[in-house]
């Protein structure tokens, strides 16, 4: 957000062009989903060529229900894949405790 | 301030005349101290919403009235008289309540509702304050408070009428009605196996707002492998309108998952 670039306007409008086919897409909540909380979480180690960091990314679901998801870069450089998935799994169980 | 408030269909529902206080004329430390205000978590929405269509609890939406004249000034604020309110020269008013405008306007009347809430023995979760409870013989009772908008639901309908009642004895309130249909901009519909929530209308005034009306859909929000390099074309002139729309697909992502990761690539 800080300096935009004619790439980044680009992808807006492509993201855009995107949601124009899914405008009716939407979170649909069972009557009959159970109450059980799980969690995914996944990261792709260095995906950004530029500063090395990786991304973050997680659902949470109650039963069938899709409440909670976020992706988010990594504040740090992670030195191996597993360390990624290691903060993101921190991440991710935060996430689970404040939903608890 | 005026205002003509119109409805849906143009015509004229009422004509709003309000006194706003000029906030920006305040100075930290003398005014005003502090000006955050808790609202409620978008994920605290969907969970509340996901629950209660399994329990099949009832739901009520009700919106405050002028929500930020029922805040109490803790801090001394003056202002020049009102025009058209005679009074000796060289005197000001003092605040006794808060005025639209006012920075700590939106703290002050959160404080407010969580004191009088809070005497209805309703606790604010530790994990969103902007979500309350309570618990009796008779049921559970949970209020979630998104500035002047909020949604009651519990198990036990005659608890909903009195907490219904002792808001309306200490608010001007408005209700809305039994059926959630909308709420910050979603859209919710409910059928017999569950509910729908989307966000159709706001998507698609997004789509006009970039001028992509009659443009060819794409199957995939971003193209495979695409990489953002600080180096890449050239910077924008004036990116105010990129701006405004990632902010809008930032609020988009509150019921589409799909675009979250590129949404984040972008913002």
């Amino acid at each position: 957000m800080t300096s935009p670039r004619t790439t980044h306007y680009a992808a807006v409008l492509r993201i855009i062009r995107y949601i124009k086919g899914t405008l009716f897409y939407g979170l649909h909540y069972s009557t009959t989903s159970p109450l059980i909380l799980r969690a995914y979480s996944d990261v792709d180690w260095a995906g950004d060529p530029s500063d090395r960091r990786s991304t973050t990314g997680f659902c949470i679901f109650l039963g069938d229900s899709l409440i909670s998801w976020r992706s988010k870069k990594q504040t740090l450089v992670a030195h191996s894949s597993t360390e990624a998935e290691y903060h993101a799994l921190a991440d991710t169980t935060s996430e689970i405790l404040w939903l608890r | 301030m005026y205002k003509i408030k119109t409805l849906s269909d143009g015509s004229i529902e009422r004509y709003k005349a309000r006194l706003v206080a000029k906030g920006f004329a305040q100075e930290y430390g003398i005014d005003y101290e502090e000006t955050f205000s808790p609202v409620a978590r978008i994920n605290s929405v969907r969970t509340l919403l996901a629950i209660d269509v399994t329990r099949k609890w009832k739901l009520t939406q009700m919106d405050v009235k002028n929500t930020f004249f029922n805040g109490e000034l803790e801090e001394e604020v003056y202002t020049r008289p009102p025009p058209g309110y005679t009074c000796q020269e060289n005197k000001v008013c003092r605040l006794r309540k808060a005025l639209y405008g006012l920075k700590q306007a939106p703290r002050a009347w959160f404080a407010k509702f969580h004191k009088t809430i809070t005497q209805l023995n309703f606790s604010s979760s530790a994990h969103d304050s902007a979500l309350f409870t309570r618990k009796t013989e008779n049921g559970t009772f949970i209020l979630l408070l998104y500035v002047d908008d909020m949604i009651i639901t519990s198990d036990d309908s005659i608890g909903i009428k009195e907490l219904k009642q002792f808001l309306c004895q200490h608010f001007g309130m408005k209700d809305l009605g039994p059926i959630l249909t909308y709420f910050l901009g979603l859209e919710v519909l409910f059928f017999r196996d569950g509910l729908f929530l989307s966000q159709a209308k706001y998507a698609s005034d997004l789509v006009s707002k970039a001028g992509l009306t009659d443009c060819k859909i794409e199957h995939t929000p971003l193209e495979p492998n695409v990489r953002f390099t600080p180096q890449d074309g050239s910077l924008l002139n004036d990116a105010t309108l990129y701006r405004k729309l990632v902010d809008s697909l930032i609020y988009l992502t509150v019921t589409q998952p799909d675009i979250s990761y590129v949404v984040h690539t972008v913002s």
